[in-house]
């Protein structure tokens, strides 16, 4: 296949088989789609040993739960591995089991199989991490500048890189294609989806692991506490992301991995494999009026540049009420708001800028998954492919008190809900939109669509 | 396969802003890896450096004072600069910060860093450790520009990019990689015009980490030398504006060379060591040279990523010979790193623009230092003086932690394909 570019009618879409996860409800899709759809977020209390909280910060966290991945990651493995590397790399191996895949002979999923395993050229990896390996940063600064230079770790500086993680997913599973790690914070995720794709596409390989992982370290909560980027409590108000909410005051930091396997769908037809959901165009903006540590005000441009790229990349936004479009409407958005007060506003502004050059009656889910796994790339992602496979969303908070005008983007506007009460948005399976929209200006979207 | 046009350099390293000193510096030989006063080395294996040398004002205008800019983003925004200026992109060198019209041309920025703004995040660190006097303690803003996505969102800000911005970190091989995404974007017609490079500047964090895993040489580093002792380290920035052909053409832009393939691919055997016997660099030689459609034979010169590190050149080596064959003993070889030490996620991308430099002299340039090349090697490394070449094409390789590698190829400008 050449490496040029082409738009890939729909059965041509590249297609997910297996998809694995570790967050804050345990190892597996299976517990982040049933917290997903429970729409509750399971919150831990941050050690707040970084001494650097404010007083009435936040407290707490989408903090993974690693219990299981044990089943996943040998203790000589696990000895070797930062704890990012760790996730990544059960999520990787999960991803692999679930899609009843092999490589190269060897059965995946074992933690610590015996032997070495082959290096499949075709298999790439392709990760994205917001802020990288925090935890094992913060160890080797403060060896460095409390007990001076000799004290780094010549163990922990290779785990302390952005790409760490991909590496090791790499060296245990095998892969030896193309291998990288995108760092472009709230759009990485959905940056490494459509790279993924390309890869696919140009032919560079057969298969990508695709995924995208963070943690949430202490003394990275404290920073971004110090920002007044975190959710907190208010005595009216228990503390918890409230995505588009009147109310909202700031996002919960999450943490873990999540990691898909994406390939081309006569291979995945091929073998006999379930498909959990399919690739569809993507597209990328910046908006330079952004500044480093927040949103930027451009909306109308930015809407513009997004909706220009989608249908360049050979796919036309609307809602239902489109029919001419021959059946390629966008049921649904996953949006990628947070709970941040100036990043919400300016993903609905972006959003109420798409449905006003588009028309129609608007979409019929607007979710919002990260009040339920928090501002943790990897659960997003997993997020987005899961809704793509029909499982419930958590939906967007919309009130009698809608400040930022999204009943109008809704064709099947949800009944008023309360604060505490959040309700799932209906299992549809049909096209969906995940929007990424990241402070300091990157902005992506992805197309995706259920298995059929 | 379609090669897209190169139509702009920008590049700050050691040898200082601009892209005409480093071209300077390369063609002379000489080392700009002096002494390091960025901060402490003197509990260091090394106390060298390619360090930038003192910034000049004129050049670096037009990076945002409001963001609180790293050095990683300062780098960039000069060296963006400076190569949309060379190729005739005005609106982004005449009016800094004015987004390009919606409309116009789509342009999107396909940077590196391994780093970002950890020099600034290390001030913080220390602040909090109580080892920095008050009035010199960092803001708590300038974490902001911390991450490694900070220099990529610099350029695009000052340089009013609307299109696709994208960073990648995959350690030293980040620039190379960034470079063969900005050609998949052009080819899959996803933007008109793609300026790629990276950035990174030197910090504490990897100053002491590279020593601690003893990778570095206490003198300047003898890339492909039989006493080589390991890496000098070194900081800065490149970018290049690559278009496509049709594109440039229709708004008289000057073709520097074509960008004709780029191959990448992952060892997949250790964290720190590449494999003995340069399997996977050889397969993103393959790679690239396949994507290029271009034999072994029509290589004029290579670029080698060239740590000095005994196990990494001696992996090079054999990746070479692996990939290029018969040709592999014959072809020149020179090594960037010897001139402005290892520029880590920035490496790739300058080392790239030094190809194309190279390209358009007609010389290779000499690789920096003395010592007799290490005859286990099989390389005919250039030394002393530049070394003209026949031929059209010539490979940038790089090599990373966690086994990432790419190579890329590139054309002379006049070679009529």
């Amino acid at each position: 296949m050449s490496r040029s570019g082409f738009q890939p009618s729909s059965a041509e879409w590249p297609v997910i088989t297996g998809l694995g996860a570790v967050s804050s409800f345990g190892c597996g899709r299976e517990a982040l789609a049933a917290g997903l759809a429970a729409g509750e977020p399971r919150l831990t209390e941050v050690v707040r040993r970084a001494n650097f909280h404010r007083s009435r910060g936040s407290r707490l966290a989408c903090l993974a739960d690693t219990s299981s991945v044990s089943d996943w990651v040998s203790s000589r493995e696990a000895r070797r591995a930062s704890e990012p590397s760790r996730l990544t790399l059960a999520a990787a191996r999960m991803a692999l089991a679930d899609a009843s895949c092999e490589t190269n002979g060897s059965a995946v999923g074992n933690a610590g199989a015996a032997g070495r395993r082959l290096v499949d050229p075709r298999l790439a990896v392709v990760m994205a991490t917001t802020f990288g390996p925090p935890g094992i940063t913060e160890e080797l600064l403060e060896a460095i500048f409390s007990r001076g230079p000799a004290a780094a770790s010549p163990f922990a500086f290779p785990e302390s890189v952005a790409n760490a993680p991909a590496a090791q997913v790499a060296i245990a599973i095998g892969a030896g294609g193309p291998n990288l790690t995108i760092t472009q914070r709230n759009a990485g995720p959905l940056l490494a989806l459509a790279r993924a794709q390309r890869l696919l596409r140009s032919g560079q390989a057969d298969r990508v692991l695709v995924g995208a992982f963070d943690e949430a370290n202490p003394l990275l909560h404290a920073v971004l506490d110090r920002f007044r980027a975190l959710a907190t409590a208010r005595p009216d108000l228990h503390e918890r992301a409230r995505p588009f909410a009147r109310c909202r005051n700031g996002f919960v930091l999450g943490e873990g991995a999540t990691v898909a396997l994406l390939e081309r769908p006569e291979a995945a037809l091929a073998r006999g494999a379930r498909v959990l959901a399919r690739l569809g165009p993507s597209v990328a903006a910046f908006d330079p009026s952004a500044c480093a540590h927040t949103w930027g005000h451009d909306s109308d441009a930015l809407a513009a540049t997004l909706v220009s790229g989608l249908a360049h990349a050979g796919l036309a936004l609307a809602g239902p009420s489109r029919a001419d479009l021959d059946g390629q409407a966008i049921e649904g958005v996953v949006s990628g708001a947070s709970g941040a007060r100036q990043g919400d506003r300016r993903e609905a502004d972006v959003l109420a800028a798409v449905k006003e050059r588009m028309g129609g009656a608007g979409w019929s889910m607007l979710a919002v998954p990260k009040a339920v796994v928090g501002e943790h790339g990897g659960g997003f992602l997993a997020a987005t492919i899961l809704a793509a496979a029909g499982c419930a969303m958590p939906s967007a908070d919309i009130g009698p008190d809608d400040e930022l005008g999204l009943r109008a983007l809704i064709h099947e506007a949800p009944v008023s809900q309360s604060q505490a009460a959040r309700r799932p948005c209906p299992s549809k399976a049909g096209r969906i939109l995940a929007t990424a929209l990241a402070p300091g200006g990157a902005a992506a979207w992805q197309v995706l669509a259920g298995p059929s | 396969m379609t090669a897209v046009w190169v139509t702009g350099l920008g590049a700050v390293s050691a040898c200082g802003w601009g892209v005409d000193r480093l071209g300077e510096q390369l063609a002379r030989g000489t080392s700009a890896i002096d002494p390091c006063d960025r901060f402490d080395v003197s509990r260091h294996r090394t106390s060298l450096a390619g360090q930038v040398p003192a910034r000049d004002h004129a050049i670096e205008s037009g990076a945002s004072t409001r963001d609180q800019p790293s050095w990683s983003d300062r780098f960039a925004v000069a060296a963006a600069r400076e190569a949309f200026a060379q190729a005739g992109l005005s609106d982004a060198a005449k009016h800094p910060g004015k987004p390009f019209e919606t409309g116009g041309p789509r342009i999107g920025l396909y940077f590196a860093s391994s780093t970002g703004g950890m020099f600034e995040a290390e001030r913080f660190f220390a602040a909090r450790q109580g080892q920095l006097e008050p009035a010199t303690r960092p803001r708590l803003r300038s974490l902001a520009s911390q991450e490694t996505s900070g220099p990529a969102e610099a350029v695009a800000r000052a340089c009013g990019i609307r299109g696709p911005v994208e960073t990648v970190s995959s350690a030293c091989a980040s620039g190379g990689l960034a470079i063969g995404m900005a050609l998949d974007a052009l080819r899959a017609d996803e933007v008109d015009i793609a300026i790629a490079g990276g950035a990174d500047a030197l910090c504490e964090l990897t100053y002491a980490g590279f020593n601690a895993l003893r990778a570095v040489d206490p003198a300047r580093c003898r890339p492909f030398r039989a006493d080589r002792a390991g890496m000098s380290l070194g900081e800065g920035a490149a970018a290049l504006v690559l278009e496509q052909p049709e594109q440039a053409r229709a708004r008289g832009a000057v073709r520097l060379a074509s960008l004709r393939g780029a191959g990448s691919s992952c060892d997949a055997s250790h964290m720190t060591a590449p494999q003995p016997g340069g399997e996977g660099p050889a397969r993103a030689l393959d790679a690239a040279l396949a994507d290029a459609g271009v034999m072994p034979a029509e290589i004029a010169f290579v670029n080698a990523h060239g740590t000095g590190t005994p196990r990494n050149d001696a992996a090079e080596a054999k990746a070479l010979t692996r990939a290029l064959g018969d040709r592999a003993a014959t072809v020149p070889i020179t090594a960037t790193k010897a001139v402005v030490g290892h520029l880590l996620g920035c490496a790739g991308a300058l080392e790239a623009v030094a190809t194309v430099l190279a390209l358009d002299a007609g010389v290779v340039p000499p690789t920096s230092g003395d010592g007799a090349v290490d005859e286990a090697l099989d390389v005919s490394l250039v030394q002393g003086s530049g070394c003209p070449f026949d031929g059209s094409c010539a490979i940038s390789l790089s090599l990373a932690f966690g086994g990432a590698n790419v190579a890329l190829v590139f054309e002379r400008a006049g070679a009529g394909r």
